[in-house]
């Protein structure tokens, strides 16, 4: 389990989140959703260590390891695909998937990885060496999505992943991150600001607005929790 | 409350609520540094006294310049263009049509005005460094026009009427010219600083478009601070064509003079009322002494000191100069004089 | 006109070969609190920009107590009929103190320009002592932490004495004891007799503030109304929570109407 407990942080004298405490569970798929500016992909940030937190702790199975570097967590599993891609658009679509392994010293391994992840995404194999920067939002998300496996990741977050992707496309990848949880059983944190598209994927849920977690629980049931309109509209 | 350094190159008056800072300390140095240069024509030579006029012409140009650049942010690099302009005026109106002297500086000042207000037009609307890079174009450009004019007498240039008057009666006449432009100009800095139209520029400078939303014509201003700092070089360059006797394209529209004044501004102080003239003083001086001794390598000994003051002193000599407590010295100096309250006797004669 | 201090009608702004406002209209009536939301890239910003005559109309037209002043008044002839603003990023200005950033505002757009010195600097202090900023007067803005500078940039605005204000986001980043702080000034700013326009992401601070909110997505306006009316709108929650869920709840909702009426 990757547990955060009263985590604290900010930018500068700007304080962004007060008092986070959220858990992911091996094989669970959990949402994180609420507003614009809420402060989804600075607690992603925290817990992947690209933000220092001043206060609070993480545990990735008992270990504490808030004071553990952003790449050695990555080497560790924590591994993130970030809000709006952040590909290595001046690179093929091939060579960005061999960055995503580039922490692994396992070199059988990660070809079988990589055949993995066109079984996954076959739409990437025609694309295998265009330049990343050419593709189209969908594309790219795919590519995003299968760069983060390429670290074989024990914890993988995604940020805002239906941002510039056309609907039929996110209907494509919710199948692809089912089959991923299938196979690959990992703790999956899915940041996203649309609602149905997080509780569809998600077993669990926690709405962050304005920098607290204001509610939390089953899927199922925060479909209809009331407090999830309050938190993007205020009443 | 700390005393606070009495500096005029800061907002208006304070509000009644504060107590208003000495400038006591500020206006005995004027008062003494004026004495000191109004008289200095009395023991010097003529060597010294015309070096001195020639830094008198560089520090208007500077403060000059300091209007359009340190005020309103406008880095206009190639405002020596309104120099040449004022100096051929000069030259063209008394050579060729037999206008007195100083009708003619007259015009120099009101044609270098209206040449700025009409090329303003079109170029003041450009941001940063466009606008830098087009008052050099316009620089290079007024200068080959007035090379191919017969009326300006081309490459040849033009030679002056040299005034029917003693030698030591000419220097000491340009010398008092110059000083009198000179104070102009930074009386006329000091009344803009101290006004609206100070703080217009100041906020132009550092968000003109926020500036605009705040109620502020800025083209209205701008064209005005372009417009006094273009008269003011105007008149520099008038004097300097009467006090040179001679005027060519190639060396008053020369870009060197206008980088020159331009840094003089920036050493000294933009953005302040004394610090170009400082800083005209300083470097120009400076650049006799090292052009006298050390005459093969003056331009890279320049251009060192150059690169030296933008590492070092980027804000400029005032805003050093600012923080030395002179306020101390003040009350020292006063306790010199009198007794203090405790009955204790502190004099010197 | 009646009563409104400003009317938009068919307002289309857009740069960059990007339509960032298309067909906007609505009307601000004299002395309300309007609020303006909607997603990032919905128009907002662009719109006060239009407003305040920074960019160019494509369509349509704005007018300010019954005169036209889209396309027809320079930025600065807008502010000194009445119009001020604050800027998304606060911006005031870098190297002037506090106290001459305000005189800015009243100096200039404030009229209070030709008058004695004393007045004008009396009118500052007053802003200052509304704002909060008195006793940071002589700081430079740079100096100054952020919620401190938003309080310059509103200072520099409320010194014009407008009879329209339009805030941008002056509560992002701050947080919810300041948000508050701001919530109260700007009631404040409107019981003294000024309109005001608010673009804001805090909910809270929006429903609580506003009388009336308008949502745009897309550069297009979707729903107008009271704070309630508005959070209530399927067409707004879709905007914010997803097509998805909105559509859901609607299916929700009309399953409970027909529960209801069997």
């Amino acid at each position: 389990m990757l547990r955060v407990e009263g985590l604290n942080a900010g930018y500068g004298d700007v304080q962004v989140l007060w008092d986070i405490n959220l858990n992911v569970n091996m094989g669970e798929t959990v949402a994180l959703i609420g507003p614009n500016g809420a402060g989804k992909s600075t607690l992603l940030n925290c817990i992947c260590g690209l933000l220092p937190t001043p206060k609070g702790t993480l545990f990735l199975e008992d270990d504490d390891i808030s004071l553990v570097p952003g790449h050695i967590r990555t080497k560790k599993g924590l591994v993130q695909i970030p809000e709006g891609r952040k590909l290595f658009s001046a690179m093929s679509v091939e060579d960005n998937l061999s960055m995503g392994a580039y922490v692994r010293s396992d070199k059988a391994q990660v070809s079988e990885d990589l055949e993995w992840a066109f079984t996954l995404f076959p739409e990437l194999v025609s694309l295998r060496h265009q330049l990343a920067g050419s593709l189209s939002g969908g594309q790219q998300q795919m590519c995003a999505i299968a760069r983060g496996l390429m670290s074989r990741p024990r914890y993988l977050f995604i940020d805002e992943m239906s941002l510039g992707v056309a609907p039929v496309i996110v209907d494509r990848l919710i199948v692809a991150i089912r089959d991923i949880q299938a196979e690959a059983k990992m703790g999956l944190l899915v940041v996203e600001q649309d609602v149905m598209l997080a509780l569809e994927l998600a077993s669990r849920a926690y709405v962050l607005e304005t920098g607290c977690i204001v509610s939390h629980g089953d899927s199922t049931d925060m479909i209809s929790d009331p407090k999830i309109v309050e938190a993007y509209l205020g009443m | 409350m700390t005393a606070q350094q009495p500096s005029i190159a800061t907002n208006p008056a304070p509000g009644a609520k504060r107590a208003k800072p000495s400038r006591r300390p500020l206006i005995i140095a004027l008062v003494l540094l004026s004495t000191f240069v109004v008289l200095l024509p009395a023991v010097l030579g003529g060597y010294w006294m015309r070096v001195l006029t020639v830094v008198f012409i560089f520090a208007i140009m500077a403060e000059s310049v300091n209007i359009i650049a340190g005020y309103a942010g406008y880095n206009a690099l190639g405002n020596a263009v309104f120099f040449g302009v004022g100096a051929y005026i000069v030259g063209v109106t008394t050579t060729q049509l037999n206008v007195p002297f100083w009708a003619a500086l007259l015009l120099a000042g009101l044609g270098c005005v209206a040449y700025s207000v009409v090329i303003g037009y079109p170029i003041l609307r450009l941001s940063g460094r466009y606008f830098l890079m087009a008052t050099l174009g316009l620089l290079e450009i007024t200068r080959e026009v007035v090379l191919n004019l017969d009326i300006t007498g081309g490459a040849q240039g033009i030679a002056t009427p040299v005034m029917d008057v003693s030698p030591e009666f000419a220097n000491r006449l340009f010398y008092y010219l110059a000083l009198a432009v000179l104070a102009t100009v930074v009386w006329v800095t000091w009344w803009i600083q101290r006004h609206n139209m100070g703080l217009a520029l100041r906020a132009i400078k550092f968000d003109e478009e926020a500036a605009r939303t705040m109620g502020i014509n800025s083209t209205w201003y701008k064209t005005q601070a372009w417009a006094v700092s273009a008269f003011f070089t105007g008149l520099a360059g008038g004097v300097y064509a009467y006090f040179l006797a001679y005027i060519e394209p190639a060396s008053v529209f020369e870009i060197a003079t206008s980088v020159r004044m331009y840094i003089e501004h920036v050493f000294g102080g933009a953005g302040t009322v004394f610090g170009p003239v400082l800083g005209a003083l300083i470097l120009e001086l400076l650049s006799e002494f090292v052009w006298a001794r050390f005459t093969e390598i003056h331009y890279l000994i320049l251009g060192s000191l150059v690169i030296l003051i933008t590492l070092f002193v980027p804000k400029g000599l005032i805003s050093y100069i600012r923080k030395i407590p002179v306020h101390r010295l003040d009350a020292w100096v006063i306790g010199l004089f009198r007794r203090d309250s405790a009955g204790r006797e502190e004099s010197e004669d | 006109m009646g009563d409104n201090i400003l009317e938009a009608r068919g307002v289309s702004i857009s740069f960059g070969g990007v339509q960032a406002v298309k067909d906007v209209s609505f009307e601000v009536p004299r002395g309300v609190i309007f609020g303006i939301i909607g997603p990032n890239g919905a128009g907002k910003t662009t719109l006060l920009n239009g407003i305040s005559g920074l960019v160019p109309l494509s369509a349509g037209h704005i007018e300010f107590e019954g005169q036209r002043i889209s396309g027809t008044k320079k930025p600065h002839q807008i502010a000194r009929l009445g119009i001020g603003r604050t800027f998304q990023v606060a911006r005031p200005f870098d190297g002037l103190t506090v106290r001459e950033n305000i005189a800015v505002g009243a100096v200039f757009a404030g009229k209070v320009g030709g008058r004695k010195h004393a007045e004008v600097w009396s009118l500052v202090d007053e802003v200052m002592e509304f704002v909060g900023n008195a006793d940071k007067q002589d700081s430079l803005v740079p100096d100054l932490p952020v919620a401190q500078r938003k309080r310059v940039e509103l200072g520099r605005a409320v010194a014009i004495r407008p009879k329209l204000l339009l805030l941008d986001e002056v509560m992002a980043g701050l947080n919810q004891r300041e948000v508050e702080s701001v919530m109260e000034m700007v009631r404040r700013i409107r019981d003294r007799g000024t309109t005001i326009i608010l673009i804001e992401h805090i909910m809270k601070a929006v429903m609580g503030l506003c009388d009336t909110v308008m949502v745009l997505r897309s550069g297009q306006r979707i729903c107008v109304g009271t704070p309630s009316m508005v959070c209530a709108d399927d067409q707004v929650i879709a905007a914010y929570l997803g097509d998805r869920y909105a559509k859901r709840k609607a299916d929700i909702g009309e399953l409970e109407q027909g529960h209801a009426q069997s």
